[in-house]
């Protein structure tokens, strides 16, 4: 496909409009779920609230830039982008380097700013991907060529983010893998294959690390340990049970003063329940249901299979986070450590999720020509 | 590889469906969410609310000083002091079994207790709250690591048990539990510059936002209770009951007047300031919070209506049929035989069958109205929380035999204090009162918001009758009548014996050897000051009827609040009268008086219309109390959240169809 293929239309507003209305929608709930604990911990209520506002203003300013980037440009820097993420994400490792944080090391040191490689790790990936499966199209039914170097490389990626105890992020990687080859028309066989041969795999990594069995127990019957391992999704259900239909009000919420861990954080859906009630949470749903049905809009009438790639790898990225944390949050999910894209307050999340709508916002400023030709 | 060469139109199309389906995949995720979110919301989850309860009890808004409350002189019966709280936090302690032993030893707490908490892994322990000055310094001087002070607000009682059940007490956390307190919470806690304090998990306190640190002022509750009177009244209520070793007593002093409540008692009580070491059925006020059935006092009324109605005058004469009368085949009986006496002599000796002929006489609807505007059945509407409205049945459930027994009180209940009123509408010549309890309320700004005033309910009888039957009660402490020990030398009195069994709430039907008795009564005579009720319950002795257990304590307290009056002495007007003279025993059926409560089964059945006992909820949750009331049509008033700690009716008191039940509950801990 070349460049007198496709034709200029106008980016697809409503993807962009669902973004910004969760970004709003987020700083907002950032502020009322954090400035207790942000005046406790450093004296300012608006700690948490400021550095909100820092990165949503970074965040745009990456979509506006890749909403003006023609990406068909990403073709040919897909292995430096792909290797530089890797580094980053190996850097990680060096002490004086990496930080850690809650038992785990996933963070950069930026100045007073932490940066999560691992974030920029899935936007790569996706755009690796795109490019790896467009490339493989016709041989896409193929394993060896078709699945096989695409896993080993998503693999290799997942597994060094595994190992800094990010599993959230692992997961988000391969699902989205798995769906993207999907998508692609690989061999349902062969798909489903992996699939079953992942399950010992995931059973041994999951019942190896302590504290992850220990999600799963506690995932599984809160109540056997109320004040222990069960007391955050206790303490999630109590905040969607007190907010009702219509919640308790905005800032009323007493299950994020301190009740809730990580109420500003992956939890913050908690505390939209408890504050904004069923509402705010069907808000929250629809919001990225929209979100989800425009960017496979997007990957639809994409010119290109790069473009389509890219669109939908992006929109699986933002879209499986969303489901899988709500999931979490509402006790239908063991915990994974995974943000409400848009709305949890984490800088690296915020700005890569708008640069990768920045990604499908450029794509979908594309339109095939022969199609409206016909 | 032709196997793997497909056409461009197959790619095409399996890849538009494939896309397709991964749509669905999310509308199927979001769709499940949503269900999951709505699930919340429609779930009652117990154990969340539960487990939300203990968090917000130790997170209720606390404004830092509640407003004072004072009786009717100014004199303080609930304030504010100041007290330190012991807390921990174990991530500090270095050695958690030498802070547990000094802890323990400096403040008298368990040392396992302190053991197990100062080595949890919690971030924040309560060690003690609200210790002494002495305690607080001693800890100090230890400087153990980990362990902090925090400056709570206490609200104290400077009267201890005083007027208890009347006030309320307010827990560790600010939150109310009773009488005033819980009734005017909102009223006490605002004040003019809010320093809201919210706790969070750790249980820190921290002020919310809007915080101002101004001095604060606070609002003020005057009640219309004498403190001096409260005092009076309690020890001699007290003294009654310790003398015919009862369960407990109830004494209600109101003004006929103004409807003023001067003092309210029940005992056993409880100290608020150490209200967690009592039973909270000692919390509550059985002034207004328990029906019982009156008894004889009842017949008061009764008669009154029939006078009143003109069907009978005191010289009226009814034949009591040698104390032995058939009602189908039950009997009424009275405790001595009486041929043919007068209308104010069944009142002085206290005839069931007299009072029974003399009920007759009125209409089923015109019985009904009078003692409804007596005050029967429903609650005063004094401005304390968990007043109880007593059961006074529609005509239309009446069986033949509570036509009968009605008359002399049985098959209808009333609180203490409705009781009271209906004697002040015949004290102060006819008027039916609200029972008042504010005098004044000042807001924390200064403002003075009105109270209601003095409001009629109704009016039952006309001057003349409540005139007349004051006389009639003047005959019932005069020799030969039921109450002589409630005759006075210093004023008149008026008033009547009551000694009614006790419904057994596990049986149903009466429990033997159990009363309740009463004496009510107004002096002077003449011109009524005060209307002073007494019951004794239970009494154990051998002495029980309410002419000796609970007329004694009522002279003494009708004589205290006169003196507190200063009304004036008048002498006695019937030397006769001396404490030694034994009164003539009540009229208590020596059998079962059958009505619906014993029988209740073939009433039910016959009459084809819903009658239930009440059963005891205490102790259950909201759930629980819902399935113990099963298909019964009443209308549940549940309030609160946690364990019913209240209930009104009682336990064992028999509602009809409609009738409404209150039930309180209290978070558990």
């Amino acid at each position: 496909m070349h460049a007198p293929d496709f034709q200029r239309q106008h980016f697809d507003v409503w993807f962009l409009f669902t973004a910004v209305a969760l970004v709003i929608f987020g700083t907002t709930m950032v502020y009322s779920s954090s400035a207790v604990f942000a005046l406790e911990r450093y004296g300012d209520s608006y700690f948490f609230l400021k550095r909100s506002l820092a990165f949503a203003a970074g965040g745009f300013l990456l979509l506006s830039f890749a909403t003006a980037i023609d990406y068909h440009r990403y073709r040919r820097i897909v292995y430096v982008i792909m290797l530089a993420v890797a580094v980053l994400v190996g850097l990680v490792f060096i002490p004086g380097i990496g930080r850690s944080a809650a038992g785990a090391t996933r963070w950069l040191k930026i100045g007073p700013f932490g940066f999560q490689p691992s974030e920029a790790a899935k936007i790569a990936t996706v755009l690796f991907l795109a490019y790896s499966l467009e490339k493989k199209a016709p041989r896409i039914r193929t394993f060896a060529v078709g699945i096989f170097p695409n896993m080993v490389i998503v693999g290799l990626l997942s597994t060094l983010i595994l190992v800094q105890k990010d599993l959230g992020s692992a997961v988000i990687l391969m699902m989205m893998t798995w769906l993207l080859l999907f998508a692609a028309g690989a061999r349902l066989r062969y798909l489903f294959g992996m699939l079953a041969g992942l399950v010992p795999v995931a059973t041994i990594l999951i019942m190896g690390s302590p504290y992850r069995r220990q999600r799963i127990l506690a995932f599984l019957n809160p109540w056997n340990d109320q004040y222990g391992s069960g007391f955050q999704m206790i303490q999630s259900f109590v905040a969607f049970n007190e907010g009702g239909v219509f919640g308790r009000g905005l800032g009323e919420g007493q299950q994020k003063l301190f009740y809730l861990p990580e109420a500003h954080t992956d939890f913050i859906l908690s505390v939209i329940g408890e504050e904004l009630g069923l509402l705010g949470v069907v808000a929250i749903a629809a919001l990225f249901l929209i979100f989800c049905y425009r960017g496979i809009r997007i990957a639809l009438d994409a010119p290109d299979l790069f473009g389509r790639y890219l669109a939908l790898g992006m929109t699986l990225l933002i879209g499986l986070e969303a489901m899988l944390n709500m999931g979490v949050v509402m006790g239908m999910l063991p915990t994974k450590g995974l943000a409400l894209p848009f709305v949890s307050y984490g800088g690296s999340s915020l700005m890569m999720s708008l640069l990768a709508v920045g990604v499908v916002l450029n794509v979908s400023s594309y339109r095939s020509s022969e199609r409206h030709a016909e | 590889m032709p196997r793997f060469q497909t056409s461009g139109d197959e790619t095409k199309r399996r890849q538009i469906s494939r896309i397709f389906a991964i749509g669905g995949f999310f509308a199927v995720g979001f769709a499940l969410l949503l269900g999951r979110a709505v699930w919340f919301h429609l779930a009652d989850n117990e154990q969340l609310e539960k487990v939300a309860m203990r968090q917000y009890r130790t997170a209720v808004q606390e404004s830092t000083k509640r407003g004072k409350i004072l009786d009717a002189s100014g004199r303080e019966m609930a304030v504010n002091v100041q007290a330190e709280s012991i807390y921990a936090d174990p991530r500090y302690v270095k050695d958690p079994y030498y802070a547990a032993n000094e802890l323990a030893r400096i403040l008298h707490v368990p040392r396992q207790k302190l053991v197990q908490r100062l080595t949890s892994s919690r971030k924040f322990v309560w060690i003690k709250r609200l210790v002494g000055d002495e305690e607080v310094k001693t800890v100090k001087r230890l400087n153990l690591p980990g362990i902090f002070m925090m400056n709570e607000n206490r609200r104290a009682y400077p009267n201890g048990s005083l007027a208890s059940t009347v006030l309320g007490a307010v827990g560790f956390d600010a939150e109310a539990l009773g009488g005033v307190e819980l009734k005017y919470n909102d009223f006490l806690v605002s004040t003019s510059t809010p320093g809201q304090f919210k706790r969070d998990a750790r249980g820190h306190l921290y002020l919310s936002p809007t915080d101002a640190s101004d001095e604060q002022r606070l609002s003020e509750i005057t009640l219309t209770i004498d403190k001096n009177l409260q005092y009076t009244v309690e020890h001699e209520l007290e003294t009654a009951v310790q003398k015919a070793s009862a369960k407990g007593g109830v004494a209600v002093v109101v003004d006929p007047l103004s409807g003023e409540v001067l003092a309210m008692a029940s005992t056993p009580s409880f100290d608020p300031n150490h209200y967690a070491k009592t039973d909270p059925q000692l919390w509550k006020n059985k002034a207004i919070a328990d029906a019982y059935e009156p008894g004889s006092t009842f017949k008061v009324m009764v008669i009154a209506a029939a006078l009143d109605a003109g069907t009978v005058t005191p010289e009226t004469i009814y034949d009591c049929e040698q104390g032995k009368m058939q009602v189908g085949s039950k009997f009424v009986r009275d405790t001595h035989p009486y041929k043919k006496i007068s209308v104010a002599d069944i009142i002085k000796v206290s005839s069931n069958i007299g009072s029974a002929k003399i009920g007759k006489t009125l209409s089923e609807k015109e019985f009904y109205e009078a003692m409804r505007s007596f005050g029967l059945g429903s609650a005063t509407g004094i401005a304390l929380p968990g007043e109880s409205g007593g059961i006074f049945p529609q005509p239309t459930t009446w069986s033949e035999l509570q036509r009968v027994t009605m008359a002399f009180g049985q098959g209808v209940s009333a609180t203490p204090l409705q009781m009271a009123m209906a004697f002040a509408a015949i004290a102060n010549g006819g008027e039916l009162l609200r029972p008042r309890i504010l005098k004044r309320m000042i807001t924390a700004d200064g403002e003075n918001i009105g109270v209601p005033g003095r409001e009629v309910l109704a009016r039952p009888i006309r001057p003349d009758t409540a005139k007349l039957m004051a006389d009639l009660l003047k005959g019932v402490v005069k020799t030969g009548g039921t109450g002589t020990m409630a005759a006075s030398m210093e004023y008149e009195v008026a008033g009547k014996t009551g000694t009614a069994q006790k419904v057994d709430p596990q049986r149903g039907g009466y429990a033997s050897g159990k009363y309740y008795s009463s004496f009510i009564g107004f002096a002077p005579a003449e011109v009524p000051r005060v209307v002073v009720y007494v019951a004794i319950d239970e009494p154990a002795g051998n002495e029980y009827y309410g002419g000796q257990v609970a007329a004694p304590a009522f002279r003494k307290i009708t004589e205290e609040a006169l003196h507190s009056l200063k009304v004036p002495a008048q002498g006695s007007s019937d030397p006769l009268i001396a404490e030694t003279l034994s009164p003539v025993e009540d009229g208590v059926p020596e059998e079962l008086p059958i009505t619906e409560v014993s029988e209740e089964g073939r009433q039910v059945r016959g009459m084809g219309n819903g009658k239930w006992r009440m059963p005891d909820f205490r102790g259950l949750t909201m759930r629980g109390v819902l399935a113990a009331m099963g298909p019964a049509e009443v209308d549940l008033q549940m309030h609160g959240s946690g364990v019913a700690v209240e209930q009104s009716p009682s336990p064992g008191t028999v509602i009809s169809s409609g009738a409404s039940c209150k039930i309180v509950f209290k978070p558990m801990l």
